[in-house]
């Protein structure tokens, strides 16, 4: 017979050291495995790459449509309005200044005239600012967060408007100031026709200023002299359509808020 | 490539050093799959989930002690935690003294297959007791804070786990049918 053995060192001889080759399979799929787990990381950052380009080109466009509206809408028509008066009154006051000496009707004639086209322009920028206040007032359901910036902006553009006009009538003495004070009593009047009948009294003085200016240059036919008694005028009336002018402002953002 | 080399690349999640190590080392952890599995399928799928670990927790390993240490270690861990999560089914009859002394002849010659097919046939408590305490040298108190039984447990057993495998190994004697490895 033979020897005899404890039975763990037999195991351990036979089992201890011994090695097998795995199937092929087994790398084949541990490999794609280790693959799977790859992709998954490299998926979840080009998620979220992508993911932020197109949060951030959301944000952009919100910002930007939000505010090309409120430009394109408000700013345009005031701004044409202040254009327009400034350009209007420069050229009098050049047809003013050659006519000062030469003592011309036609000249007379052509602020008669002209006055009325003002009138219309003035009418046509009016409408033009109701329809802006109209849209503002549309937008205004469309657009609750974005009304506090477009009442901002008005009262900015408004402001804007009051000191453009105030310079105006410093600088250009006489003619320019018959259009603004039309202008002014034009929405004024079409504005009260909405609102309270508060002002007016103001008005009403407005008006007679208006009236006086407005006769004093028909009646006389001498340039000269209409310039004389118009350049006392301007502080007076710089400050009543100052007044005015700040009016209708008020007036505009109180339609705005309703 | 040094074995550092290799590791580190690994440690990158290179799938060359991946596929490499796993060349190097499988034969050997696949025998580990062998004997604490129940069949050469499960030893197969232990591999892979092991091996998948190891490239998980490879950048745990700190260059101390051998790699392939770690390595057994790793996959060893992972196929207890398996019989972890399962119940122990089999019912261990806890009275049966330690029997130290099974002797079996020598000159027995037994095929490297029935040698593993008689391990896996075991029990599950009994092979993992008998693996790791006869073949990777483990003490019965860290098996049974391995496999959460007490150190009397492990040692009954081992014993039990014993006297199954000496009477499978003589009742073979003999028996020609089964090839013999020289």
């Amino acid at each position: 017979m033979s020897d005899k053995k404890n039975i763990d060192t037999f195991f351990k001889e036979h089992l201890a050291h011994f090695e097998i080759n795995p199937p092929e399979m087994a790398w084949e799929n541990i490999e794609v495995k280790l693959n799977e787990k790859k992709e998954k990381r490299r998926i979840v950052p080009l998620w979220l790459k992508y993911s932020g380009i197109a949060a951030i080109l959301f944000i952009g466009f919100g910002l930007y449509t939000t505010y090309f509206n409120k430009n394109s809408v408000v700013n345009h028509p005031i701004v044409n309005q202040q254009n327009r008066l400034p350009n209007h009154s420069k050229e009098k006051e050049v047809a003013n200044s050659s006519s000062d000496k030469t003592i011309n009707k036609e000249v007379v004639i052509q602020n008669q005239d002209k006055p009325k086209d003002k009138t219309d322009v003035i009418r046509s920028s009016n409408v033009s600012l109701e329809k802006t206040i109209n849209t503002n007032l549309a937008n205004k359901n469309l657009q609750n967060k974005g009304i506090a910036v477009l009442n901002d902006k008005t009262k900015a553009s408004s402001s804007n408007k009051k000191t453009l006009s105030s310079k105006e009538l410093i600088t250009n003495s006489n003619v320019s100031l018959v259009p603004n004070i039309l202008s002014n009593n034009k929405t004024q009047n079409s504005n009260k026709a909405n609102l309270d009948s508060e002002k007016e009294t103001t008005n009403s003085v407005l008006n007679t200023t208006i009236k006086e200016v407005i006769t004093n240059r028909l009646n006389k036919t001498d340039v000269g002299a209409t310039n004389l008694t118009i350049d006392k005028i301007p502080n007076n009336v710089n400050t009543k359509t100052g007044l005015a002018t700040s009016e209708i402002t008020k007036k505009i953002r109180k339609k705005l808020k309703k | 490539m040094s074995i550092e080399q290799l590791i580190n690349d690994c440690k990158k999640k290179d799938i060359k050093a991946q596929e490499q190590l796993y060349r190097q080392y499988a034969p050997k952890l696949f025998s580990v799959c062998l004997k604490y599995s129940r069949n050469y399928n499960e030893a197969q799928d232990n591999l892979q989930d092991g091996f998948l670990l190891i490239f998980e927790k490879i950048n745990l390993y700190s260059f101390k002690g051998s790699f392939e240490g770690w390595l057994k270690r790793v996959m060893i861990n992972h196929i207890l935690q398996l019989y972890r999560k399962q119940t122990f089914l089999s019912i261990v009859n806890e009275e049966i003294t330690e029997v130290v002394d099974v002797i079996i002849e020598d000159e027995v010659t037994v095929s490297l297959d029935y040698l593993l097919k008689i391990i896996q046939q075991l029990p599950d408590r009994y092979r993992l007791i008998f693996n790791l305490f006869v073949i990777d040298g483990y003490t019965h108190q860290e098996i049974a804070d391995l496999l959460n039984i007490n150190i009397g447990t492990s040692k009954s057993n081992l014993s039990r786990a014993r006297l199954i495998l000496k009477d499978k190994i003589e009742n073979n004697i003999g028996n020609s049918s089964i090839p013999s490895i020289k």
